[in-house]
């Protein structure tokens, strides 16, 4: 057992829960939102939004899957891993938002739009259920509580 | 001059607003890196003082570092919009 292994317990894969609950939240609100872009600009909108929420939800994944795979095997690597992913994940989102780009495949302004407000309506939702619930359970109030 | 000007504007318009783009992109990525760098560099200082807490404050450095990817992602779509 290396010395990492000794002074870090081992905890569960908090950063797989965190992208797989937002993940979850994605697939629940793009088809409305893939609905109501497509009836208001057409179909080419409506392929935008469902291509910009998954490339989201893929950033996310790949970078909880990453960073929990490299805090469970060997957490004085998280430092210089985290920062080479960050560069990876930027350059993956850049040639596959050109490639969509070139492409001609969708409406880009909406694509562009969505990228940026999806990830930051996903983020805070999430956060506010990790600061309820996933990070700190003791404080999630119960309804038994509430009344009592 | 103004025939100069308006020539030079017509024949590198284009290049030049891809290559300043492109500039403002790598710009945009310096302050998440940075942002990355002192999250992640308190929550190993963090984890070290306190292993118990690792959880939680793994949970809050990813958070944290995807709210700094943002700032990038801005940059990304201000460059090609």
């Amino acid at each position: 057992m290396s010395d990492a292994q000794e002074i870090f317990p081992p905890v569960e894969d908090v950063e797989s829960q965190i992208a797989r609950d937002l993940a979850r939240r994605a697939a629940l609100v793009t088809p409305l939102v893939a609905l109501v872009i497509g009836l208001w600009r057409g179909p080419d909108a409506a392929l935008a939004v469902v291509f910009a929420l998954g490339l989201l939800v893929g950033n996310f994944l790949l970078s909880a899957w990453i960073l929990g795979y490299v805090a469970r095997q060997n957490p004085g690597l998280l430092m210089g891993v985290t920062l080479f992913s960050f560069v990876f994940r930027l350059i993956l989102i850049t040639v596959i938002g050109l490639g969509i780009k070139e492409l001609d495949l969708v409406d880009w302004p909406v694509f562009c739009i969505t990228l940026i407000i999806g990830y930051f309506v996903l983020l805070v939702w999430e956060m506010r259920s990790v600061s309820f619930s996933l990070a700190s359970p003791g404080l999630k109030p119960k309804p038994k509580e509430i009344w009592e | 001059m103004h025939t100069v000007i308006t020539l030079l504007a017509n024949d590198l318009g284009p290049s030049l607003k891809s290559g300043l783009g492109s500039i403002g992109y790598g710009l945009a990525a310096i302050g998440p890196g940075i942002g990355i760098g002192m999250i992640v560099g308190n929550s190993v200082q963090a984890m070290a003082r306190q292993p118990e807490m690792s959880g939680t404050v793994r949970t809050t450095m990813f958070l944290g570092i995807a709210f700094a990817e943002a700032l990038a992602l801005i940059g990304f779509v201000l460059t090609f919009i």
